[in-house]
């Protein structure tokens, strides 16, 4: 057993500079306080604060926790259904396929709720134009099934289905085709070809967008919230301001810092599974001819996505165009003010996106390069990943409130919760993108003679630009959906699209809502352009 | 004359590895040669590259460039202070930066005025002038290839090191590229280690090859001596095509199947048996009703054939012979010594020594 | 070039931060910070004739729940951001004066209102008044079979029937509050968990419970009087009738709490704020409760829309304020530890 120096534990020659060191350090110091702060006060939580009786308990456990599995399961279904379809069949019209399936990513799952709801809840637009044109009565089609767990799981999985999509995509259309027909010509069927070759190749990445996936469903708050399903989330995001004290709420993230972190622990776990195989010399897919099939192919992709963009964005202009009762004038907001809202709210998340990639640059390049001990300070920087929304809006409250009181109320702790929030997620994205970078362009930069701070500057940036990019675009995108924080966090008068859009949704107000939500769709629409370019460079 | 780069006691064993990729290696690089590191896949001669040039640090033993202490107990100068070039296998040629920005990024130590001065100077070296404003991905293979050879010997380093510069062009080019290369470290007047595992390559390059098996040095020596008078069998096969016929010291000479040879110097067993190294053109056949070998394979070469002799004990030799002189499979020869120059003879796994066939005979074929 | 993109980035950069600063931080001169816990869309109009009377003022809007706003007040002590605080039950603001957090101020015709309507100290001052009551769909309901009393709710024939709100809502803290001043910590206790054994569903959104006994979803359930009136004039869903219960001798009575507002302690635009309150309590942003809300407005002389039954005709609880609101978090506490969320 041979012990390795410090410098092999540091990542032996390729070992970045002391000052990405430094940096990333401090990166994962901001980071990891708050979290560990809330789980301290969490511990400290008195007699004041209780957990619930543990029916209630139970209850919330196994709501998250079958949302966060169901959720993914679906996802991934759905995902790498399209991604099959999309990528290894003759079908018609792939262009406008491939667009459709990254759409949903312009499409906060809390809209989808709420057009869902608008249209399928009991006395909802759906059940009574059935029975305005006395097809059923009132009561006959259980409309109520939507709220809960199933209409939970299926607004989540179809929002989060480009989460799979995107990657499986990606494997499938670089990945090698000798296994594939290898296998054709010893007689195996494309049923066996599908289970056994292709399966398996697409499996890392697909696992990898599921466990994103879970992620997401075990912090989601308005989804679960508009649905009327308790999950931890709701129940943290009801504790906190459902009363003076804050201890109640961070005594109850505890079991969701937990359950999260484990999640994290599994994907490293998992994380032996090597990026996608890119083969240098192009060759032709092997497509498989579709037939008949086609028109049940057209037919699978056009349900998926009218539940997921078409319903959504009809009811939305539908709304837009419908005249308001009195009670809901009162929560509209004239176009000008929306549109300047809009335009605050693209600016700021774009300043706090390019902010939090900058941050997340020296985590990036420890993960890989910084040798064990660099993977430790990297992973650190990633505390966020255990830190649902509402939880990281608690944290920064209770640590503000005990060490900078005088930044109480400014726009400062919404920014620190944006970058805690979603930093893992832009180190993860810069990862994969500095990975594509052979080593020898690097090794050759330094044998040249330049220091590797040089080298990192001058060549890996460079050839890593496109991948910052495309990590940009999925951060603001992120960043522009995000809800719970923002609503816990902002100061008076700071107003984002999603509040907007929240606010009078919540209180039912949906025609009010419209608006920005339409608003916001459009402002994502430009990042999801960006995603797609880099994914189909 | 003073080495440019030595290594002395080197060794390297990964922590994931089982045993030493190099194994307490000795060697020296002087000034103007080419040195070739020759061996199998897993020999450790890209390692060895990568130490030399810092990318990996030793674990024990010393390695100096130019006279200054690289490596040594633990510590370990950095790439960018060493001043070798490096050209990898796969060019590492800057993707986005012209030819002539990858070249000045070696310059980047040497005044600006002077820089274009020496890319266009190195350029002319390749024979790649007024390619300066082209992208890597426009140039071909060949031309990638020369590009970073020029910005390794741009800032004119005392040595540099080539990975397998061959292995990614075609069969065709690779004559031409190899001569060039030579001619154009030889104008350079720089030292260089090329690692390669095709020993046709390291016999028609090197001025110097060392042989390496497992992380450990099996000969150093310039080609004739590596090819003619290799010291392990290892080395004798792993050079061309080598085979091995038994001989016995009976009634003062060494005899085998194919002849006798007088041994150069003494014997130093009388009893054991030696194996004589045979080369193609070491030996000669002819028909022969009653010889001592039948053919039993023949492969066509095109200039010649390829034959495979079986002797009386059972013994596959290799041969061959001109097109024009046809032998049949299953036809009966008698093969016997040709070469007049010294055979070596082993013992086990090492040479002992050498012997001279008494009786060579040529066939003239008419 | 990538001289040329780079300089292209700085200024893209460059035009957002230069956009950013403008809208972000630029300082309105002139500007009022309000707290509110009650539904934005009820403010926003009342926002709105304050914003007519006093076009240069800057209103600045942050909704949320009673208590997180507290909270907030609390958090914000050394930095306040905010100048008025209106919350959907006084007892947060009794709380929140306990504590600190808001501070004495007087108006014009501040003294001519009711002394039970405001604090002794001058932190704050009711501003409507709505009772608890029962509301119920008349398709699945009838007057007569409707419960007359908030202990009904919990008989097996209202089994999955009935909605009301979530532990984190002001007036059903409010209630359970007032209940345990008036009944003790047994009965409040045994009442509650006698909901939660009768399936009852505890929803996050007023609005959402109206509208989900007048979809027939839930056959009956617990709001504010308003939302009763509310819920009657929508176009759809407005078969609903109401209870107003506890009325018979022995029973405790309507429950009424009273939305109320003050001043923040340290409060950045203090004159605005004294304008503002000034506002709330004239007769035309009191007759707008009660016409656009449907609420009971505290200034005595104005009373309720047309059609709505004066408070005075029915027996309404006799609680002590004050007592009510220590036991606050009391109350908060035995609705989590009975399992509701």
């Amino acid at each position: 057993m041979r012990i390795d120096s410090l410098q092999q534990l540091t990542g032996g020659t390729r070992r970045p500079p002391s000052l990405v060191w430094v940096f990333a350090i401090g990166v994962a110091v901001v980071t990891l306080i708050p979290a560990i702060y809330t789980v301290i006060r969490a511990l400290g939580a008195s007699g004041t604060s209780v957990l619930p009786p543990w029916p209630l308990f139970l209850q919330l456990v196994t709501n998250t926790v079958l949302l966060a599995v169901a959720s993914a399961i679906l996802s991934g279904v759905i995902g790498v259904t399209q991604a099959l379809l999309i990528e290894r069949s003759q079908l018609w019209g792939r262009t406008v396929w491939r667009i459709v399936a990254a759409l949903p990513l312009a499409i906060p799952p809390y809209v989808l709720s709420i057009c869902m709801l608008a249209l399928l809840r009991p006395r909802g637009l759906v059940e009574r134009w059935l029975v305005e044109r006395e097809l059923v009565a009132f009561g006959d089609i259980p409309f109520a099934a939507i709220f809960g767990l199933p209409g939970s799981t299926i607004v989540l999985a179809f929002c989060l289905s480009p989460y799979i999509y995107l990657p499986v995509a990606a494997v499938l259309r670089q990945g090698s085709n000798h296994l594939s027909e290898i296998a054709q010509i010893s007689g195996a069927s494309t049923w066996y070809r599908l289970r056994h070759v292709t399966l398996p190749l697409i499996a890392p990445a697909a696992g990898g967008g599921m466990l994103l996936v879970m992620l997401y469903a075990l912090a989601d708050f308005g989804v679960p919230a508009l649905l009327r399903l308790p999950t931890f989330s709701t129940a943290i995001y009801g504790r906190f301001t459902g009363q003076i004290d804050r201890e109640g709420a961070a005594l109850l993230s505890l079991p969701l810092i937990v359950a999260t972190l484990g999640l994290i622990v599994l994907e490293e776990w998992l994380a032996g599974r090597g990026g996608a195989q890119i083969n240098r010399s192009w060759r032709p897919r092997l497509v498989r001819q579709l037939g008949w099939w086609q028109a049940g192919a057209q037919l699978l992709l056009g349900t998926l996505s009218v539940i997921a963009l078409v319903a959504p964005l009809g009811t939305l202009l539908y709304w837009s165009w419908l005249p308001l009762s009195p009670s809901e004038q009162a929560s509209l907001i004239a176009w000008p003010k929306l549109i300047s809202i809009g335009a605050n709210n693209i600016a700021f998340v774009a300043l706090v996106a390019t902010l939090t990639t900058v941050l997340a640059i020296t985590p990036a390049l420890l993960l890989r390069r910084g040798g064990k001990i660099g993977v430790v300070v990297a992973r650190l920087s990633q505390a966020g990943y255990a830190l649902p929304g509402v939880v990281v809006a608690l944290s920064i409250v209770l640590l503000v409130n005990q060490g900078a009181v005088w930044l109480a109320g400014g726009l400062v702790p919404l920014v620190l919760a944006y970058i805690i929030r979603f930093l893992p997620q832009a180190v993860q994205s810069l990862d994969a993108a500095f990975e594509q970078i052979a080593p020898s362009i690097e090794e050759v930069g330094r044998s040249l003679g330049q220091s590797a701070l040089r080298v990192l500057y001058r060549i890996v940036m460079p050839l890593a630009a496109p991948g910052l990019r495309a990590s940009w675009a999925l951060l603001f995108l992120s960043m522009l959906k995000e809800l719970p924080a923002t609503l816990l966090l902002r100061p008076a008068g700071f107003d984002t699209l999603a509040v907007r859009i929240w606010m009078p949704a919540s209180d039912g107000f949906y025609t009010a809502a419209a608006a920005p939500a339409l608003l916001l769709i459009v402002g994502a629409l430009v990042p999801v352009a960006l995603v797609l370019r880099n994914q189909y460079r | 004359m003073e080495a440019v780069v030595s290594l002395t006691k080197v060794t390297r064993q990964p922590a994931t590895a089982s045993h030493a990729i190099v194994n307490a290696l000795d060697l020296a690089l002087y000034p103007g040669e080419i040195l070739v590191l020759l061996g199998p896949s897993g020999s450790g001669k890209t390692t060895t590259l990568r130490l030399i040039a810092g990318l990996e640090i030793p674990d024990s033993g010393e390695i100096t460039i130019r006279g200054m202490s690289a490596a040594s107990r633990g510590k370990s100068l950095p790439p960018e202070a060493r001043r070798v070039g490096m050209v990898f296998q796969d060019y590492a040629l800057f993707p986005h930066m012209s030819v002539n920005d990858n070249i000045r990024f070696a310059l980047h130590a040497f005044p600006k005025h002077e820089q274009a001065t020496r890319v266009n100077e190195a350029l002319r070296l390749v024979g790649l002038n007024g390619l300066g404003e082209r992208l890597p991905h426009q140039l071909s293979g060949g031309q990638q290839q020369r590009v970073a050879i020029a910005r390794a010997l741009a800032p004119e380093p005392p040595v540099i090191l080539l990975d397998e510069p061959f292995s990614n062009l075609d069969t065709a080019l690779r004559d031409h590229v190899r001569s060039e290369l030579r001619g154009i470290l030889r104008s350079a007047r720089t030292a260089a280690i090329i690692v390669t595992h095709d020993q046709a390559e390291a016999l028609a390059i090197a001025d110097r090859i060392a042989l390496l098996h497992e992380g450990i040095l099996h000969q150093i020596g310039t080609p004739e001596e590596l090819f003619a008078q290799p010291r392990t069998r290892f080395a004798a096969a792993f050079m061309g095509q080598a085979d091995f016929v038994d001989a016995r010291w009976q009634d003062g000479a060494l005899r085998c199947e194919l002849g006798d040879l007088a041994p150069v110097g003494a014997l130093s067993d009388l009893t054991s048996t030696y194996q004589i190294l045979i080369r193609y053109d070491d030996i000669d056949f002819t028909h022969a009703e009653s010889g001592n070998a039948t053919i039993v394979e023949r492969t066509y070469e095109g200039p010649q054939y390829h034959y495979r002799l079986q002797l009386a004990s059972g013994h596959i030799i290799n041969a061959k012979q001109r097109h024009d002189r046809l032998y049949g499979v299953g036809d009966r020869v008698q093969v016997n010594h040709a070469a007049t120059h010294p055979l070596v003879y082993f013992s086990g796994e090492h040479a002992h020594g050498t012997a001279v066939p008494l009786t060579p005979q040529r066939y003239d074929h008419a | 070039m990538h001289i040329r993109r780079r300089i292209f980035h700085f200024f893209v950069i460059g035009m957002w931060v230069l956009l950013s600063s403008c809208q972000l931080l630029a300082q309105e001169t002139n500007t009022l910070v309000l707290y509110s816990g009650r539904t934005e869309a009820f403010m926003k109009p009342i926002v709105a004739a304050f914003q007519a009377r006093y076009p240069e003022i800057q209103v600045q809007l942050k909704s949320g729940k009673n208590n997180e706003l507290a909270a907030t007040i609390l958090e914000e002590h050394a930095n306040p951001q905010g100048d008025v605080f209106i919350s959907t039950d006084q007892l947060t603001h009794i709380n929140l004066s306990r504590q600190g957090g808001l501070q004495s101020s007087v108006f014009a015709g501040s003294n001519t209102l009711d002394p039970r309507m405001r604090a002794s100290d001058g932190t704050w001052y009711a501003v409507t008044l709505r009772a608890r009551a029962i509301m119920y769909n008349t398709d699945m309901v009838t007057a007569d079979t409707a419960p007359q009393s908030m202990f009904d709710l919990v008989e097996p024939r209202w089994r999955g029937q009935v909605v009301m709100a979530d532990s984190s809502n002001g007036p059903l803290q409010a209630q359970v509050a007032a209940m345990l001043t008036l009944h003790g910590e047994a009965v409040t206790r045994a009442w509650l968990e006698g909901l939660v054994a009768n399936q009852t569903m505890f929803l996050g959104a007023a609005t959402d419970i109206r509208k989900s006994i007048g979809s027939g979803e839930y056959a009956l359930g617990v709001i504010n009087t308003y939302n009763y009136e509310l819920q009657r004039r929508e176009a759809d869903g407005a078969n609903v009738g109401i209870v107003y219960p506890d009325q018979q001798a022995g029973q405790m009575g309507l429950l009424v709490n009273t939305t109320a507002v003050g001043v923040i302690r340290g409060a950045p635009n203090e004159r605005n704020a004294q304008r503002f309150m000034e506002f709330l309590f004239s007769t035309d942003t009191q007759r707008l409760f009660a016409e656009l809300n449907f609420e009971y407005p505290a200034v005595a002389d104005v009373g309720p829309a047309d059609g709505i039954p004066p408070l005075a005709r029915f027996h309404v609880a006799d609680i002590d304020m004050q007592s009510s609101a220590d036991r606050v978090p009391e109350a908060i506490a035995l609705m989590q530890s009975v399992g509701i969320p």
